[in-house]
């Protein structure tokens, strides 16, 4: 079925000239997959709404333009019959999910549609088949790590058997081995004659399959390239557009000039005074089967060292241990002596004043405003110090938290995935407020996914999986070690 | 600070727990044993318009998450050293329901949000006639316990009128 966009200009606003989308045209082939590209904010996430009729028949706002599905106008259909042609995969597994096991959950869509029982139970084990859920089939989907939900997410809008795909970032809360999944089932897609739409700032994985990436640039399109074009041009030049990089294998090359250059900022000398020291730290639900077991580990003070491992290996109940958050009696009052602080993925959950001022002095004692805004100038946000910390954006909110870490004198700042979902400017943004922190003498330890952001600010790289560490090294000349980790490989 | 205020303000507050706490036994069990799509089986089974069903279920799915969220802003609280009994929160007891509710309330409009666009883009709607993988039906069990619960409310209907304690009428039902 092709998909065809005319003169197409949205607003979420009652007046036109906000529009976030600008007189676009566009037209998707029946079986093509097609690439959105672009940074936060550009409208890319618009275009989709669009395609799976989101917009204009859930988002209120003002459209022009016409949107064709085959011949079909969106505006003249239903969301429910739009469905039996479109099918969506969100960004964020945890609320995408009607129904809390993994069978309702996959037949879910084809109840909707009215299908027959017997036809919907034949698709599921087909699905199954083509998708290998064997081993997650009657689960608690509250239980599954975030690259299984992805998954049953792609397999539920698969069972409807749409001719349409659109995926909107779904690989933003993924590690790269859940997300090479991603891409096979994208392929198995393609295979299939399928027209695919994603939405995406990491665009590696995209390599193989996608037949054209499409720059989106302030509600225009500005570009379009063959993956294997883009990939010519080389990772500066993507960068300089904001996008992240199309080849990780490149990233581990050493001497590479943009990444030693080290954008946004030097990195503190690597002149190791002293070292933070953790020992026997384990954690079990069940004492025969431990989560963690971790007889010791050193943080360097003062320096950046990056967690990695994929989703499940424990990294986050390390960091809960680390901050005090679940474990012993003893071992939460040692970390309360060391004073460490977690930035978490979700920064809505801690945020809790009316005035970024407040949430700096809330932790202080005794409470020194100049210091407060001191802190905030460090962290470029002092011109906000009044506003309400949830009227920011993402990445200002995240700043919120780490002036807040940092005003309540701790030393060891854990941050939980600061990158998830960012596109290369906002990482880089990300980056250069990390090392600002370290060169400020603070020791920070980073949960990541993300290559690009190990490359640019980490000194130290620790590996976790099975609840064990099994390597640790510096960045230093072990790129290539460090690619091929996060890959599990 | 004033003691009679807060006083009254303890015992209506266990008065109202120990009012709701069946209703929430209730809704924790149906929450426990009851899939959504069961769940909307049933209602439609007994023809209960959509309208009334969809907000229901997305209610039953809602709370596992209220709980979720409530669990990390609690973290979040822990890290911060805002505790629940301090000095500071003796004197404004307001404050520490605000940090605890602003997050929540937030994060749960942006979930809320976020749930009914994906339930949108998946065909769920109140005009669409729904099937069920799981058949859902009326059987003797259900009899059995519907008579069963009948027979508890009128017993507690008669206590209610007749004074008498509820063994005496239940003995008196079966001699």
């Amino acid at each position: 079925m092709n998909i065809t966009l005319k003169n197409v200009s949205f607003s979420y606003t009652d007046s036109i000239y906000d529009a976030v989308l600008k007189d676009i045209s566009l037209q998707i082939n029946s079986g093509e997959c097609v690439v959105l590209a672009g940074e936060s904010g550009s409208g890319k996430t618009t275009i989709s709404k669009l395609i799976n009729g989101l917009i204009p028949l859930y988002q209120s706002g003002t459209m022009a333009g016409d949107v064709l599905l085959g011949d079909k106008n969106t505006a003249d259909m239903t969301l429910a019959e739009i469905s039996k042609h479109v099918g969506s995969v969100f960004q964020n597994p945890r609320s995408q999910f009607f129904n809390v096991d993994t069978d309702s959950e996959i037949a879910f869509g084809c109840e909707n549609l009215g299908i027959e029982p017997e036809e919907i139970r034949r698709r599921i084990e087909k699905t199954v088949k083509d998708f290998h859920l064997e081993s997650l089939l009657g689960r608690n989907i509250f239980h599954l790590s975030g690259g299984e939900k992805q998954k049953i997410a792609c397999a539920s809008v698969n069972a409807t058997g749409p001719d349409i795909f659109v995926l909107d970032e779904p690989s933003a809360n993924l590690d790269l081995k859940t997300v090479a999944d991603l891409t096979e089932i994208i392929k198995l897609w393609k295979s299939r004659g399928k027209t695919i739409i994603v939405v995406e700032h990491r665009l590696h994985y995209l390599r193989d399959v996608a037949d054209r990436i499409i720059y989106v640039k302030e509600g225009r399109i500005e570009c379009e390239w063959t993956p294997a074009e883009l990939e010519a041009k080389g990772t500066t030049y993507t960068a300089s557009l904001g996008l992240r990089c199309m080849n990780l294998e490149s990233l581990g090359e050493p001497n590479r000039e943009d990444c030693h250059s080290r954008e946004g900022g030097n990195l503190p000398s690597c002149s190791q005074t002293s070292n933070i020291v953790f020992k026997d730290l384990c954690f079990a639900y069940n004492p025969k089967f431990p989560i963690l077991e971790i007889p010791t580990f050193t943080l360097p003070r003062g320096q950046i060292t990056a967690l990695i491992g994929h989703n499940g290996a424990g990294k986050s109940t390390l960091a809960q241990l680390v901050c005090g958050l679940c474990g012993s009696r003893s071992q939460k009052r040692a970390v309360r002596k060391l004073g460490t602080y977690l930035i978490m993925q979700d920064v809505n959950h801690q945020l809790f004043t009316e005035s970024v001022l407040d949430e700096v002095l809330l932790g202080m004692s005794p409470k020194d405003k100049s210091a407060a805004l001191e802190i905030l100038d460090s962290l470029n946000l002092k011109s906000y110090a009044e506003k309400h910390p949830m009227a920011l954006s993402g990445g200002q909110k995240q700043r919120v938290a780490i002036a807040s870490g940092v005003s309540s004198n701790r030393d060891l700042i854990v941050f939980d995935e600061p990158t998830s979902g960012l596109d290369y400017r906002q990482m880089l943004a990300v980056s250069a407020t990390l090392k600002t922190l370290a060169n400020r003498g603070k020791t920070l330890f980073v949960i990541t996914h993300d290559p690009e952001l190990v490359l640019n600010c980490c000194h130290h790289v620790i590996h976790m999986d099975h609840g064990r560490i099994v390597n640790e090294f510096p960045l230093q000349g072990n790129e290539n070690k460090l690619i091929h980790s996060l890959m599990c490989k | 600070m004033d003691v009679g205020r807060v006083g009254t303000l303890a015992v209506s507050t266990m008065m109202l727990i120990s009012h709701m706490m069946p209703i929430g036994i209730v809704l924790y069990y149906v929450m426990q044993t009851t899939k959504a799509n069961e769940f909307m089986a049933g209602m439609s089974k007994m023809h209960i318009p959509n309208k009334v069903t969809i907000p229901l279920t997305v209610m039953i799915r809602f709370f596992p998450t209220v709980f979720d969220e409530s669990h990390a802003i609690s973290n979040a609280m822990k890290m911060r050293g805002i505790r629940l009994f301090s000095l500071q929160t003796l004197k404004d007891p307001l404050t520490i329901l605000e940090y605890r509710l602003i997050p929540l309330l937030v994060s749960l409009t942006k979930i809320g949000d976020e749930l009914s666009v994906a339930a949108s883009t998946r065909g769920l709607a109140p005009e669409t006639k729904r099937t069920c993988v799981v058949p859902v039906g009326f059987h003797v069990q259900d009899a059995i316990v519907f008579v069963y619960c009948l027979a508890v409310v009128a017993c507690f209907v008669i206590a209610g009128r007749t004074k008498q304690s509820i063994i005496d009428i239940v003995c008196a039902f079966f001699s």
